[in-house]
């Protein structure tokens, strides 16, 4: 049961993370965003009740206040007040992006067999789903214009570093979480600021445009 | 001694520099103390280091110790002043601390005078990494040090930073020297790998056997260490360098920091590889014949003092380098008395070159600053005007010459005498074929460099001045000319009394391996006669002391005829005898530029400005150079070639956030399939 609803968990993340490739609004893509990290809390939840390991808790509910709501909301009223282009502005086009997409989730999942499947039976594919996220959220980054979506992009690569954290090993101690939660949010925050300097400057969101800074 | 534990010295030399550094900064704004602190400082720590090299050959036990030791990493700088390096530290100690005297004066130059407390921390900066240099005893120290020595001395090359020839003289040098540091690592790193610790001792005599291809890292280290001594091809940073610079710092470079390659080249080519083949002799007896052979023909045709200098640095190198490969041959076919013959003749030159030429480049840079320019052609008539100078000079330009009874003979005619006889007992026709030809090279060399140096001499210190500075030009201060009255008795008493520098080097010889069981090269303080009944009993010393003979009987016939002289002017063909009518030196050597045409591809133009008649020109304009070979056929089509790659790599730069992000994902999933590959 445990493992069931754990895998059905990493799968949901899964396909938020293709449908965050295959979006174009923005805001959706925020809010697919916070999707992700409710079923990352989810997650931590299900062992937490699983293995009566109450520290765990704590982990889910910092994982969804934060995550799948406050970092969704601070990015939205970002958007909001520099009022650009509610539309994601990718280089690939979306049946190419999903297609290249398809090809990492393949590699995670190929090279996750090599791995032990652990106590719980799901490290093949908690793994493989993490490194399909971590993957496709590097090929995020690549392929997108707006600094948005970059950041939306890096905070996918760090719920795939999560899942791995939190499904396959027995967790990280209390304070390393509260360390990365606050990381998190720092990092949100000044990207937050940066995207507003980038705007200011360039006006326009677009980083492409950051190589005219070359000497 | 006895008040220091010998293996304190070196890190206590090490610890006194730095603090003369540090206080000669701190009186940046004072000059003439900053001066003071830092080159009687210097002179002081040379002089120390250079009792610790002469204990160790005198006790012949190794002093061994650690310079830094990190204890959190484990992570210790070490040293070990063997027999090799003990020689190459007297050799520095020797030429530092007269250098360091004569900067004292040379820097208080209205020109220098406001950079006394750069050039002082440099100085030491620079003395104290070779010394490290030399007496490193693992890889990581020599490394460090050897980096240090070529970043402080970049820095002194461009002491005149305002020059730009001085700022290209520098980017050369470093980009030369890294290419050769490359070599360097890589060669070390391939030695590493084979080895259980880093030390020289334990690397070298364990890590050679185990390697596959000992030639490869043959080349490697030659390359490496060859650029620092300045063989050709790589020599062309030299001649830029060595003239850029302010003089002191010419001279230190041009005989000690050159002979830092020298070094590594004994220690780690010719004799830390094993035993030598065949073919490594062989290459180091070619380059060093060729190095000596166009140096001294590139020299011939500079009238820039310094750079004339600077290229006869190349040709006694090459020199130093034929000695070398002579011993390396002999040891490779068995022949151990040739080998330390051949090594002994090296090592004895490295120090006879540090000395003379220490002492030409001191004159030179009197005779510079006396007169504001480096052109020997604006020169002449110094003699009369600054004797002491140019006494001392002539005493250089004699040992360099390799004339008897001055150091230069000795260890020249040691190599001589490798060459000569040294083929003996060898089956391999390439000896047989090689041995005469290096003879007959080093004959020619010392030949042209005598020709050189009779321009030289000639140009700048004999005859009438050709310029009003020259006319004008006062003697130097006594703290410059006293160095260099030690350094010119040095030559002579080096010249005088080989036997004794043999006696000392026996140890150093028998400590390199290979050459364990040896006999005694020297016999007695005054000859160097070795072991062998073939070799040629010469004894330098009875030579002398006929010459000085022959020249006393000379003096006190001319004495005597004096009184029956009668002065009268010198006939000019019924013209005035001036300046403008003597002999220049491009007139002096042009007869051999045209000898070796096909080697200089001379280039002259010569314009006449006419008014009336083409007949009767007012004016003519005559000028010619050289072709510079390798810059125009070597190293211009290397640089062309590695701008065009470059610009080719510039499109993987491109700028742009996203394609180094598609660098970052692309060197992620490649690392990720590799891992799952490889588990």
């Amino acid at each position: 049961m445990t493992a069931n609803v754990l895998i059905l968990c990493a799968a949901g993340m899964l396909v938020t993370a293709y449908l965050m490739v295959g979006q174009k609004a923005l805001f959706t893509t925020i809010r697919l965003y916070g999707l992700q990290s409710f079923l990352l809390g989810l997650v931590a939840a299900t062992i937490a009740i699983a293995e009566s390991r109450h520290e765990l808790f704590i982990t889910a509910a910092l994982t969804v206040v934060l995550k799948a709501i406050l970092i969704p909301w601070f990015l939205m009223r970002t958007v909001d007040r520099i009022g650009i282009h509610r539309e994601v502005e990718p280089f690939l086009n979306v049946p190419a992006s999903l297609l290249i997409c398809l090809g990492l989730t393949v590699v995670g999942y190929r090279v996750s067999t090599a791995f032990q499947e652990g106590a719980r039976g799901v490290g093949h594919h908690l793994i493989g789903v993490a490194l399909s996220l971590l993957l496709i959220g590097l090929f995020m980054m690549v392929s997108r214009k707006k600094a948005i979506t970059q950041i939306l992009a890096l905070l996918t690569v760090e719920n795939a570093v999560f899942l791995v954290a939190v499904g396959v090993t027995s967790g990280m101690p209390l304070i390393v979480e509260l360390g990365i939660s606050f990381d998190v949010i720092l990092a949100v925050l000044v990207l937050g600021v940066l995207v507003q300097r980038i705007v200011g400057r360039f006006e326009s969101m677009d980083i492409s445009r950051l190589s005219k800074l070359k000497g | 001694m006895s008040l220091l534990d010998p293996a304190d010295v070196l890190p206590a030399a090490l610890t006194f520099r730095l603090g003369i550094i540090a206080l000669a900064v701190a009186l940046s704004g004072r000059d003439f103390a900053s001066r003071v602190v830092a080159f009687a400082g210097s002179a002081i720590a040379s002089a120390g280091t250079g009792m610790l090299a002469s204990h160790v050959l005198s006790s012949g036990a190794d002093v061994e110790g650690v310079l830094i030791r990190h204890h959190a990493s484990g992570l210790s700088l070490g040293y070990d002043v063997d027999g090799l390096s003990a020689w190459f530290l007297i050799v520095l100690a020797v030429l530092a601390v007269p250098v360091a005297v004569y900067s004292l004066g040379y820097v208080a130059h209205p020109h220098l005078r406001h950079r006394s407390a750069f050039l002082g921390a440099v100085f030491n900066l620079l003395v104290g990494a070779v010394e490290v240099v030399l007496a490193a005893g693992d890889v990581l120290t020599f490394l460090c040090a050897w980096e240090v020595m070529t970043l402080a001395t970049a820095a002194l090359v461009v002491t005149e930073h305002e020059e730009r020839s001085s700022r290209r003289a520098a980017f050369l040098y470093l980009a030369l020297s890294h290419l050769g540091t490359g070599c360097l690592i890589a060669g070390f790193l391939t030695l590493a790998s084979a080895s259980p610790t880093l030390s020289f001792s334990t690397l070298l005599s364990q890590a050679p056997a185990a390697v596959s291809m000992p030639s490869v890292l043959f080349v490697l280290f030659f390359v490496g260490f060859g650029v620092k001594a300045g063989i050709v091809p790589l020599h062309v940073w030299l001649p830029e360098a060595h003239p850029a610079a302010p003089t002191s710092i010419s001279a230190l470079m041009s005989g000690v920091l050159i002979k830092t390659g020298i070094c590594g080249i004994v220690r780690v080519c010719a004799f830390g590889l094993g035993t030598p083949l065949l073919s490594w002799g062989v290459l180091v007896v070619l380059v060093g014949g060729v190095s000596a052979l166009l140096g001294v023909l590139y020299a011939l045709m500079q009238h820039d003092v310094k750079r004339l200098l600077a290229y006869h640095s190349i040709e006694n190198i090459g020199i130093i380098l034929l000695g070398l490969g002579a011993g390396m041959i002999g040891l490779a076919y068995g022949r151990s008395d040739v080998a330390a013959l051949g090594v002994s003749a090296s090592l004895y030159h490295v120090l006879n070159h540090a000395v003379f030429k220490g002492l030409l480049f001191l004159g030179a840079g009197g005779a510079v600053m006396a007169t504001g320019t480096r052109q020997i052609e604006h020169l002449g008539g110094l003699l009369r005007r600054m004797p002491w100078t140019g006494l001392c000079f002539l005493v250089g330009a004699m040992a360099i010459s390799g004339l008897p009874p001055l150091n230069g003979f000795a260890s020249e005619w040691l190599t001589f005498q490798a060459f000569l006889f040294g083929f003996r007992g060898s089956t391999e026709p390439l000896v047989h074929l090689l041995f005469p030809v290096g003879g007959a090279l080093l004959a020619l060399t010392t030949a042209l460099a005598a020709a050189c140096f009779v321009k030289a001499f000639g140009i700048t210190f004999l005859a009438l001045p050709r310029s009003r500075s020259a006319a004008d030009a006062r003697e130097s201060p006594a703290v410059m000319l006293a160095p260099q009255v030690v350094l010119a008795a040095l030559c002579l008493g080096l010249g005088l009394f080989p036997g004794f520098v043999l006696a000392t080097l026996g140890p150093v010889v028998r400590s390199l391996p290979g050459f364990a069981p040896l006999p005694d090269v020297s016999a007695g303080h005054l000859a160097m006669i070795s072991g062998l009944e073939s070799f040629d009993r010469i004894v330098p010393g009875t030579f002398g002391v006929a010459i000085l003979a022959a020249g006393v009987v000379a003096l006190l016939l001319t004495m005597r005829r004096r009184a029956a002289a009668r002065r009268v002017p010198t006939w000019g063909c019924g013209g005035e005898l001036t300046a403008a009518t003597e002999y220049t030196a491009t007139a002096f050597s042009k007869p051999l530029m045209m000898i070796f045409a096909a080697l200089y591809r001379p280039n002259r133009q010569v314009e006449a400005l006419t008014e009336v008649s083409p007949y009767f020109a007012r004016e003519v304009r005559y000028r010619s150079e050289i072709e510079p070979t390798f810059e125009r056929h070597l190293y211009e089509p290397l640089v062309r070639a590695v701008m065009r790659v470059a610009g080719g790599m510039k499109v993987l730069q491109a700028g742009s956030l996203h394609a180094y992000l598609g660098y970052v994902i692309a060197m992620v999933v490649t690392l990720v399939l590799f891992a799952w590959w490889s588990s």
